[in-house]
């Protein structure tokens, strides 16, 4: 009696296997499998142009900017100091010296930024970092609202103004970062 | 059990958040402008020798209160010393010492020399200084009471070149005039400073 109940039970059980493979047979999985490339943001000085190159009267005022290497303003009557412009470091870095400078001396360098990435750009924030008592340092062109398209430029200038607090025969440094970002990350 | 998975939970949560921050974080660059800059040194000098009247064997010259010299047949006085010195070292003339020996009043010399822009920037000759008084233009004469009895005791008239532009390589010369008046006081040693004052030409 017991074994006849043991082979109903097995029975059973095959049986239940036996309707659980035809089930799974009346079914059918579909699949996506994504890939996502993501785009870079990506930004480099294209070209620099100074306002005071060898053998020009030296700039002393502001002056306007109404391009990269369009400037005007007033110069004084002499030649003593030099600005010089670089692009280094694949174009990361605009390395700017100036030679025999004075209070009162005002030169600017205007650049062109290209958008080397694969996203549209804006221009995020400014960051000056220098001694202001000797160095006035004044920027403009950049503006947040403007979108650069991938490979395209815009442009924008720094001016450094030496003030009377500037010693004789010193050296000082300052270094200017701007950022870029995602277009859609700058309001 | 409870306080475990709000533990793990909150883990999970700050590692999800510091992932999406360092997601947007990638989506910037950063330009960077380096600046170097040196400033130059407004430079004149004082250029030697200088030329002046009392000199060793020669006799005395004697001047009135308007600046009208005269030889004396006597040579009581000096002769004049005359000392240029580089005070800061920095290889030219800064400073001209002038001693006058054994005078008495009315006794005059007059001292000329150039002074010359050996820098780079144009300078202005903007102002001369005679112990302490002031002056912009012209040709500025100034009595001193440099031993503070209330008498004046030394007469100085400058000259020349105040108010010029010098650009870099220019020279000029400058004179300077004493005149012991007659209330210097006897075996005494009177001292007086002129300063020469430049600035860079397009200072405000």
């Amino acid at each position: 009696m017991k074994s006849k109940m043991v082979a109903a039970f097995a029975l059973v059980m095959i049986a239940l296997m036996v309707a659980g493979f035809a089930y799974a047979a009346w079914s059918e999985t579909l699949t996506i499998s994504g890939t996502v490339n993501t785009g870079s943001v990506g930004a480099k000085f294209d070209k620099a142009k100074s306002n005071d190159d060898d053998r020009k009267w030296d700039p002393c005022e502001l002056g306007t900017w109404t391009n990269w290497d369009e400037w005007s303003g007033n110069r004084c009557s002499y030649d003593v100091a030099k600005t010089k412009v670089e692009i280094k470091d694949n174009g990361k870095t605009l390395k700017i010296t100036i030679e025999n400078a004075y209070p009162g001396y005002y030169p600017g360098v205007g650049f062109l930024v290209k958008n080397t990435g694969d996203v549209p750009i804006k221009y995020s924030s400014i960051n000056i970092a220098s001694d202001t008592s000797v160095l006035d340092i004044k920027y403009g062109g950049l503006v947040f609202t403007k979108v650069i398209e991938k490979g395209e430029t815009d442009w924008g200038y720094i001016a450094i103004k030496v003030t009377d607090s500037a010693a004789e025969h010193a050296t000082y440094t300052f270094t200017v970062t701007i950022e870029f970002k995602l277009w859609t990350l700058v309001q | 059990m409870q306080h475990k998975k709000l533990v793990g939970l909150s883990v999970l949560l700050t590692l999800a958040l510091s992932i999406m921050g360092l997601a947007y974080a990638q989506w910037s660059e950063k330009l960077t402008i380096t600046g170097n800059v040196a400033t130059a040194e407004l430079d004149w000098e004082l250029k030697n020798p200088a030329s002046y009247l009392d000199h060793e064997g020669t006799k005395d010259w004697n001047a009135d209160c308007n600046w009208n010299f005269w030889q004396l047949d006597k040579d009581v006085g000096g002769p004049t010393q005359i000392t240029f010195r580089d005070t800061d070292g920095d290889g030219d003339y800064d400073t001209l010492e002038v001693t006058l020996v054994n005078t008495y009043p009315g006794y005059a010399e007059s001292i000329s020399f150039d002074v010359y822009n050996n820098g780079i920037l144009p300078l202005i000759f903007k102002k001369v200084i005679i112990n302490g008084n002031e002056f912009t233009s012209g040709w500025p004469t100034v009595s001193l009471d440099v031993t503070g009895d209330g008498k004046t005791d030394l007469a100085i008239k400058y000259s020349d070149n105040l108010g010029r532009l010098f650009k870099p390589s220019d020279s000029a010369n400058v004179n300077f005039k004493i005149l012991v008046l007659h209330d210097a006081p006897e075996s005494s040693t009177l001292h007086f400073t002129i300063q020469l004052v430049a600035v860079q030409w397009n200072a405000p």
